[in-house]
């Protein structure tokens, strides 16, 4: 009898005691599973911590790159425009003080030395207005997108038609950056895409400006140019961005460009 | 001497150890440490004072009932601080309140249960901190933070203990000789869960004691 009770004793401990395992087992593997988790979810973090340092570090050599390549090009529209005209008139200045010269080429050369003058004057009021436009500055947005393009279609290469409807309601950096996308889409358009027709059309609605750029250029493979991006596109992509925006294109070889930009004001 | 006894007091020299070692570095303003200060220090005097009584041959059962009501609270209030969640934090709040204010009116009715294992206090003391442990499992997936260790301990002692506790009113009328075979993977578990007391202060805390020079 005593060895029978002692018998089911040992049956209700052993139960208990393989409860307990069990539950230790569940214990184990949960926290076994936490900590495996834990390591994949901070390895998946971290992946995306280095791509997003990665673009930010692409984007920062991109903006290195374009600012040397825009120092070159002013260098070179100094040198072009500027220094070899002002030796020019530093050349004949120096004729006319030796005295050599007869009165009739005398004011020959004073003319030469006006003609040039007023060149370079004008060379240099067109860098300086490439540069930053100061007609921005003064007459606000609008007027200054329809400048360039009548500075664009000036050339007789291309054909701007636009339509801009746009009342000053951004900050004046963030209209430059908009007056920036506009001169770098018209650059791309007749740089690349030898585009002969160009349609821009700059919209404000409530609380949303809409900028739609349409050429009839050569156009580019979309699935190719997501992998390559222009310095130009890498620019005006993180311009948009600083306009809280949103961009979109759409293009096919031989069948021009589309861009969209949609901008939210705050 | 018996392995249960051995067992027992190198648990017990473990929880003097990491109350001592967490004393050290004691801060009214780290609220979650202070809080589990205090619930080591008050686990060191309940082990004590039944180690003290076993030795004196009277009834030491009544000490469970503060054991479980200490950890409870103390544990509660030590998971309300390591939480930043607003929700979390009224979530403790409520369980705490709601339970004592059970805990009270049943031992009010029934002042009986005061001499034998509680079921329900066991249950309801242990699972709500069940409950946290995982909890914070789940929001720390992303991070490395501390009392991840203590978290550890928690979650694997009470699961354990919870069952061991539950079934003790049935263990003492068993054989002695038998049930001591439970009460020896206890007080190993204990010491599992002490260990892992001591790493998160060794991984955390170790550096931090100010030196005396």
């Amino acid at each position: 009898m005593e060895k029978e009770l002692l018998q089911e004793d040992s049956q209700i401990i052993v139960i208990i005691l393989i409860a307990i395992m069990i539950l230790l087992l569940m214990a184990v593997a949960l926290v076994v599973f936490f900590f495996f988790s834990r390591k994949k979810i901070i390895a998946t973090e971290l992946e995306k911590a280095n791509l997003a340092i990665s673009y930010q570090k692409e984007l920062l050599y991109s903006t290195i790159e374009t600012q040397e390549e825009e120092r070159k090009r002013i260098a070179q529209d100094l040198h072009d425009a500027i220094s070899a005209k002002l030796n020019v008139v530093s050349l004949s200045t120096h004729v006319l003080i030796d005295g050599t010269l007869d009165k009739e080429e005398q004011a020959q050369t004073l003319q030469h030395i006006l003609s040039v003058t007023t060149h370079t004057l004008e060379s240099s009021r067109r860098l300086a207005h490439n540069l930053l436009p100061p007609i921005l500055e003064n007459f606000g947005l609008q007027a200054t997108v329809e400048e360039l393009c009548d500075e664009f279609m000036s050339s007789k290469k291309v054909f701007v038609s636009y339509d801009i409807n746009y009342e000053d309601s951004l900050s004046k950096a963030n209209e430059l950056h908009i007056f920036r996308i506009i001169q770098e889409l018209l650059n791309n358009a007749v740089r690349h895409g030898a585009a002969e027709q160009i349609t821009l059309n700059i919209q404000e609605y409530d609380k949303k400006l809409q900028i739609l750029f349409t050429d009839n250029g050569r156009g580019f493979d979309i699935r190719s140019i997501d992998k390559k991006k222009g310095i130009g596109l890498k620019n005006i992509e993180s311009r948009v961005d600083i306009l809280n925006g949103a961009l979109s294109y759409s293009s096919e070889l031989g069948k021009g460009t589309t861009f969209t930009i949609n901008i939210t004001k705050t | 001497m018996s392995i249960l006894e051995i067992l027992s007091y190198i648990g017990t020299f473990i929880l003097l150890i990491n109350t001592i070692i967490y004393s050290i570095s004691f801060s009214f303003k780290k609220e979650a440490y202070s809080f589990f200060c205090v619930y080591l220090l008050i686990m060191l005097i309940i082990t004590l004072l039944t180690t003290y009584y076993n030795s004196q041959k009277v009834n030491n059962l009544f000490l469970s009932h503060y054991y479980f009501l200490s950890q409870f609270i103390l544990l509660s209030l030590f998971y309300k601080y390591v939480f930043e969640n607003k929700k979390n934090k009224l979530l403790i709040n409520t369980t705490l309140i709601l339970i004592i204010y059970f805990l009270v009116l049943q031992y009010a009715m029934d002042t009986t249960l005061f001499q034998i294992f509680n079921l329900t206090e066991v249950v309801v003391t242990s699972l709500p901190l069940i409950i946290y442990s995982i909890i914070f499992f789940y929001q720390n997936l992303n991070a490395k933070v501390k009392f991840i260790y203590i978290n550890i301990g928690v979650f694997m002692y009470l699961l354990c203990s919870m069952l061991l506790f539950a079934s003790g009113n049935l263990m003492i009328e068993l054989d002695p000789l038998i049930n001591k075979i439970v009460w020896i993977v206890n007080a190993s578990l204990y010491i599992v869960f002490q260990i892992l007391i001591f790493i998160e202060w060794r991984k955390n805390y170790y550096r931090k004691i100010p030196k005396s020079s």
